[in-house]
């Protein structure tokens, strides 16, 4: 379908415009004015309370001279990465099955999905509570005769983090399901037929046909999944609270913690700064290889 | 033939081995709320209940203690409505105008606009919390349902927009100017013409706005004000008491509760959801 | 090109606990007959939601009542969260009447923001600064102006056992965490876990500060919190406490990391752990549980600990305003929070020490008489990392001494280099 963007074919309307009024100066100031006031304050002196005294990039050094941004940034790429791979291997997997017409694949669909709703807090508690070394599975599996059987990676400095990926990727494949599901329902059904004249074996039908056509529906995933990971908080804090020793801290939780608990506002500024900036950094190359031809 | 069906049968494996995943957890959930404590110090996580009862989800309901209150979590179920509703009326209403003044008619600018509501949806809620308050109290709405309610509407039109931008730009280019020819303007096409079309992306962006508000905490915690904490806040307080033992059933059976009814939303309306992404979700 | 919106996007963020409940203050003053039909409302934010603490908040809301007031209560759960709450509702313009929290950095960096009122004149007229201790009026005032009112005083060195799985394991209750290592094999071979903790930073850090206690004394105490000393940071003497602390890792169960305090308590309640190093808040998790001091419970000061008291002082703070009603309703407050009175019934309903010093508490449980005898000396008065450090500093110890407990390739010299630099700012 051919992108109604070519402005020379829209109607002019003055009343579109001014429908749009409220939404612009809301982004304005929401979300934009918010952004460079975290700037400003990024190199003011603000502890407590907003302070406008300027001191360059003092917050900037005792960001990165710190023992806990070094862990939380790392750990925002080690989640994410983790995150987002098994997000999308599952999801995508889960879309080509239920693709493959399978009876009862509404119902098999509703169970992919359901997570999605649950907010994250519940993700994160139920998860919590499964995980429990005392409690949960790993005493479940030992008391089957396993005795020697081990799943503590939630209170394992060194797998913390990928077992709350793990919990995550449970809450969010589904929204990566539905999307490749979508996209790949679009595919043309004589691509199917032409393999199947030529006697191509499915697994290579996939991957070398059909999963560059779900490109675009890959990249969507990609950057939905790592806006989740940008802005992780509740699942982390439901789940560990910052995990074993700071294993699983993330700059989201630094941002709240400096700023109301230890009073270092301007710090936590710097790093909210930092953050922003990765994240555009991490996806302006792939937004502009995901862009369609006009 | 032995190929396939083996292909077949591994199909189905992986599915029912993937929906095990998906649900062990809720299964998790719902039996531990159904047993007793000394059920659950006792026994594993996965055994039935001996002895199910509802003693944790009437406690939970209604005379859990969250704070010093011990009212358990059904007054923030009607905040969470209140909260809810209105939000997502308004900014599914808002978010197809502007969807359809973007994709139907000459705004310039428009796709840096989108592009900038897409970028701004990346800005995590914690580090403008300072800034938000004092605007929000600027215009005389901190610590009160209409002040929550127009930050969630603020914090969902980037992505409704987007929404309906996407499927409203899959609308053939004729429909609207048979509208304009018989004299139609902006606000009656709307009306008109494009709202009646729109029944299915509507429905996907209720499901996704509804969501997304219910389950919202920190919004509610900062901007509602005392009496209008919604009920995510109360299963917080429920499960983080600082005194006495933890009661598992009681927290699964509030965590369940609040879940429930975005659970309900989408076993109703899930094939909506799958269909209306289909319809929306690959435009641009 | 994203037109679909992640369920998740705008679930929102987790703060530790939380019902903020905002309100409105009413004013009345005693006396005044002007507005006499409405009692004053007193609107207070607190994070004292347990029962015991609500007993004792009962004391305050009584004596409110008595004088024409009317408490409004806000309870958030968890102190991290009341902090955010409180702080948002300042800066919205829709600050409570008062607030009740932990003294030290928290109310300091309030003050020197210049957000809260002062009570000099009500101080001056009670005579507040010949009551107190030196410990409490150092952090209660700020330049020179009496900002916060202490209402209660907690020790937080202090060990709580079992002592049936003591008696059955056949062993003494450690006075030095040297002999402690001992005491533990036993305990352990007894199939007990020896040392209940919650793995949390502030308690890694309590834990850590009667270690410090021990093997450096009093000496080694102050230098690092009181006097900011970097060499004594980085010295022998800590890092002989930071290795000591690291043997203790083998006494903890591997199910600690983000237990909280009061799981760990009911650990020693039904007998799975022997010991616990907790405040004396703890306390009452015991007598919730129907337990006795000498009876199902015993309690003394940590290992090593015998002559110094960490203190951690409660009080109320009053956010700044210069509506009359607040102002008076929160002269009205702070004037009862110090009545002596109101402060034996308060503190013997909480289970802490009252911070008048001119006051005796009467039928003190055992536990309740160690604390008075070790507050009657002013000189053992420590200070706990809130009264101590700023918030900055109090965190980044806290980061150090969490990241050390759950790192044990890393060596005692490195930590104590890393404690240098966390005091680095103070």
């Amino acid at each position: 379908m051919r992108r109604r963007s070519h402005p020379r074919w829209l109607p002019r309307s003055f009343a579109a415009k001014l429908a749009l009024l409220p939404t612009s100066l809301a982004m304005a100031a929401c979300f934009y004015g918010c952004l460079v006031w975290t700037l400003v304050i990024s190199v003011s002196a603000s502890k407590l309370l907003p302070n406008y005294g300027f001191i360059g990039l003092m917050n900037y050094r005792r960001l990165f001279a710190g023992l806990r941004w070094e862990t939380a940034y790392s750990n925002l790429f080690c989640f994410g990465a983790a995150f987002i791979l098994i997000s999308l291997l599952l999801g995508v997997a889960l879309a080509i099955v239920l693709d493959r017409n399978l009876r009862a694949e509404g119902l098999f669909r509703g169970i992919f999905l359901y997570p999605l709703s649950m907010s994250f807090i519940v993700t994160g508690l139920a998860w919590q509570w499964f995980l429990n070394p005392t409690l949960g599975l790993q005493q479940f599996v030992r008391g089957m005769g396993l005795r020697h059987f081990t799943f503590d990676w939630i209170v394992d400095q060194d797998r913390a983090l990928y077992a709350v990926a793990i919990a995550a990727a449970w809450h969010a494949a589904g929204l990566v399901m539905a999307l490749t599901l979508a996209s790949l329902r679009g595919i043309d059904p004589s691509v199917w037929s032409a393999t199947r004249v030529d006697r191509v074996h499915p697994i290579r039908v996939y991957w070398h046909i059909v999963l560059p056509m779900i490109r675009p529906a890959i990249f969507t995933c990609i950057v939905l999944l790592t806006e989740i990971v940008v802005k992780s908080y509740d699942i982390m804090i439901a789940m560990t609270g910052g995990g074993p020793g700071g294993a699983t801290d993330l700059p989201s939780l630094f941002i709240v913690d400096f700023s109301f608990h230890r009073a270092s506002l301007g710090v936590a500024a710097a790093g909210a700064v930092v953050l922003v900036a990765s994240v555009i950094a991490a996806l302006a190359p792939l937004l502009y290889l995901s862009r369609k031809p006009p | 033939m032995n190929g396939a069906r083996i292909g077949r049968v591994g199909l189905y494996v992986f599915a029912v081995s993937a929906a095990l995943f998906f649900l062990i957890p809720l299964y998790v959930m719902l039996a531990t709320s159904l047993k007793s404590l000394v059920e659950i110090r006792a026994g594993s996580i996965f055994s039935l209940p001996v002895a199910p009862s509802l003693r944790a989800w009437s406690d939970a309901w209604s005379s859990a203690c969250t704070g010093i209150a011990c009212d358990g979590i059904s007054p923030g179920f009607w905040n969470s409505v209140k909260i809810t509703v209105p939000s997502v009326v308004l900014s599914v209403a808002i978010g197809a105008v502007n969807g359809f003044a973007l994709s139907m008619w000459r705004i310039r600018g428009a796709r840096l606009f989108l592009g900038l509501l897409m970028a701004g949806t990346f800005i995590p809620y914690q580090i403008i919390l300072y800034p938000l308050v004092k605007l929000v109290s600027a215009i005389g709405l901190f610590s009160s349902l209409p002040g929550v309610v127009f930050v969630q509407v603020i914090f969902g039109l980037p992505i409704l927009t987007l929404l309906f931008y996407g499927y409203y730009g899959s609308i053939p280019m004729d429909i609207l100017s048979a509208a304009r020819i018989d004299g139609g303007g902006f606000w009656s096409i709307f009306r008109h013409v494009i709202l009646p079309m729109s029944p299915g992306m509507i429905a996907v962006a209720v499901i996704l706005q509804f969501t997304g508000v219910w389950n919202d905490f920190l919004f509610g915690l900062i901007f509602a004000g005392r009496d209008h904490l919604p009920m995510t806040v109360q299963l917080n307080n429920l499960v983080n008491k600082s005194y006495g033992e933890m009661e598992y059933n009681v927290n699964m059976a509030a965590t369940v509760l609040t879940a429930l009814p975005t659970l309900l939303v989408y076993a109703v309306s899930g094939n909506y959801f799958a269909r209306g992404i289909a319809a929306g979700a690959m435009k641009g | 090109m994203f037109s679909l919106k992640c369920a998740i996007d705008c679930a929102g963020s987790v703060l530790r606990g939380s019902a903020v409940v905002a309100s409105l203050s009413l004013l009345l003053f005693a006396g005044r007959c002007a507005a006499a039909s409405d009692p004053l409302p007193v609107e207070v934010i607190h994070f004292w939601t347990s029962e015991s603490e609500a007993r004792a908040l009962q004391v305050l809301a009584k004596a409110l009542e008595q004088r024409h007031g009317r408490w409004i209560d806000s309870p958030i759960v968890g102190s991290d969260a009341a902090t955010s709450v409180a702080l948002n509702r300042i800066n919205g313009g829709d600050p409570p009447a008062a607030m009740l929290w932990e003294l030290g950095n928290r109310v300091t960096a309030l003050a020197d923001a210049d957000m809260l009122n002062d009570m000099d004149s009500l101080a001056a007229q009670g005579r507040w600064a010949a009551v107190l201790s030196p410990l409490v009026m150092q952090h209660a005032v700020f330049g020179g102006h009496f900002i916060a009112v202490p209402v209660e005083i907690h020790g937080e060195n202090w060990l709580w056992f079992n002592p049936q799985v003591l008696r059955e394991a056949q062993v003494p209750i450690p006075t030095h965490w040297s002999e402690f290592f001992a005491v533990g094999d036993k305990l352990r071979a007894h199939g007990v876990v020896p040392l209940a903790l919650g793995g949390q930073d502030w308690q890694e850090v309590m834990l850590f500060n009667t270690v410090m206690l021990d093997v450096g004394g009093a000496q080694l105490y102050r230098d690092f919190y009181i006097r900011h000393d970097r060499n004594a940071a980085r010295g022998a003497a800590m890092q002989q406490a930071l290795e000591t602390f690291a043997r203790l890792r083998r006494y903890v169960d591997p199910g600690s990391p983000g237990r909280s305090w009061n799981q760990a308590t009911q650990m020693v309640i039904t007998g799975r752990a022997a010991m616990q190093i907790m405040g004396d808040w703890a306390k009452r998790e015991f007598t919730r549980a129907g337990l006795t001091a000498g009876n199902g419970f015993g309690c003394t000061l940590a290992p090593g600990s015998s002559h110094n008291y960490i203190l951690a002082v409660d009080g109320f703070a009053f956010p700044k305003t210069t509506d009359p009603r607040k102002r008076a309703a929160q002269d009205l407050l702070a004037g009862i929070v110090m009545d002596p009175a109101v402060q034996i019934a308060f503190n013997q309903a909480k289970g802490s020490v009252p911070v008048r010093r001119d006051i005796a508490l009467a039928d003190l449980d055992a536990c309740g008489q160690i604390g008075a005898r070790v507050m009657a000396d002013p000189g053992s008065q420590l200070p706990n990392p809130a009264l101590a450090l700023d918030s900055d500093g109090e965190g980044a110890v806290g980061d150090v001494i969490a990241r050390f407990w759950f790192t044990p390739a890393m060596s005692p010299s490195r930590a104590a280099a890393l404690l240098a630099d966390a005091i680095a700012y103070q």
